[in-house]
């Protein structure tokens, strides 16, 4: 998984009069975001372009993957409910009406009011919405639908995050701890950092190569990079 | 008596016609299907459709002349269009014309069934004789 760094933590019912315009003035300033990811913010993806990833509750939602995880689990959703809750997301707290949702997730076509009322439906199913008293999508009757909890915003950090220099990787998130290779993991990792190229042969030898290697993560200037050999098929 | 609605489909594709056959089937519905839009005319099933399910493309007749015709002879059958080539301009053309969902195959099956309840919905299902 990619670093990321938090642009904005906002909860609507409690700050309705950030609109749109003066949240991006303001996500400027403090975080220096450069012009171009002005310029591709568009009136969809204003927040911070289509890489942005979305907080809320115990959910985060990925767009470019169509992900939607809890607490870091991997949740079913049809992808009908998926642009749906990412449309209501790209706006939380607005009122979005049914028909920009329908054109929005049935592009060129049309269905009735209900194909819409069975999405959101399975949506609200999906997010446990109603139940221990969360609220996430709240039916606005006759007009339309809001998404009322508070949203974190994530910004991928290689399209901003200039100052981490160093900090980029492409090690896997999730990694088997290893166990009593302690010894093992210090010496690659503080005594060796001076080394550009780490190769790991064995196969069981990988995590504790990783774990160390993921130690180093801001020690290199051009970041740490996991380059996988093709394995070679006996012949 | 009750009657189980009567929903008729016209699609040039025999393995969509088969589908949307089968679907309605399950749903309880009675269905018919017709290869081209003047089979369905000709049929004895025009009187009694409650739901029309058709093509666009077809040979002969497209399904937007088909739902003008049935209009221009007083026959308000709610409609649902379906299509493997989504334009914008027959979208509103079937928007304006009161069609109940323009869909896009290939559609999701319970995305159909949503349509055509509501076609039948929105006149009263269950004609009584």
């Amino acid at each position: 998984m990619k670093l990321a760094l938090i642009m904005s933590q906002r909860s609507f019912p409690l700050a309705p009069e950030i609109t749109t315009e003066n949240y991006q003035r303001c996500s400027h300033s403090e975080h220096e975001a450069d012009v171009k990811d002005a310029e591709m913010a568009t009136d969809r993806h204003w927040i911070s372009g289509p890489a942005a990833t979305f907080a809320f509750g115990p959910f985060q939602l990925f767009p470019t993957q169509r992900l939607l995880t809890e607490a870091d689990k991997p949740v079913q959703l049809g992808s009908r409910a998926f642009d749906i809750l990412l449309a209501l997301l790209e706006r939380p707290g607005d009122l979005v009406s049914k028909e920009e949702l329908m054109a929005r997730v049935w592009p060129n076509t049309f269905v009735a009011p209900v194909n819409l009322a069975v999405h959101i439906s399975a949506l609200r199913r999906a997010l446990g919405d109603g139940r221990r008293g969360n609220r996430y999508v709240v039916n606005i009757p006759g007009r339309g639908y809001r998404f009322v909890a508070p949203v974190t915003v994530v910004e991928d950090v290689q399209l901003s995050a200039r100052s981490e220099r160093g900090r980029e990787h492409n090690l896997p998130a999730h990694l088997t701890r290893p166990i009593g290779r302690a010894e093992i993991v210090n010496e690659l990792a503080h005594q060796r950092p001076q080394q550009r190229l780490l190769t790991i042969v064995e196969g069981g030898m990988l995590d504790v190569g990783l774990t160390a290697v993921k130690k180093l993560i801001g020690a290199h200037d051009k970041g740490v990079w996991l380059i996988a050999l093709t394995p070679l098929e006996d012949s | 008596v009750t009657v189980v609605p009567v929903v008729s489909i016209v699609d040039d594709d025999q393995s969509v016609r088969d589908g949307i056959v089968d679907l309605v089937r399950a749903m309880g519905f009675d269905a018919e299907a017709f290869e081209r839009a003047q089979d369905f005319l000709q049929s004895s099933r025009v009187d009694s459709t409650s739901c029309l399910i058709t093509d666009v493309r077809m040979p002969g007749m497209t399904g937007f002349e088909l739902h003008d015709r049935l209009v221009a002879s007083g026959k308000r059958i709610p409609t649902v269009v379906v299509t493997a080539f989504p334009k914008d301009a027959d979208r509103v053309r079937a928007q304006q014309g009161g069609v109940i969902c323009y869909l896009a195959k290939p559609f999701d099956e319970s995305e159909l069934a949503a349509c055509i309840m509501s076609a039948l919905g929105s006149r009263a299902v269950g004609r009584r004789e």
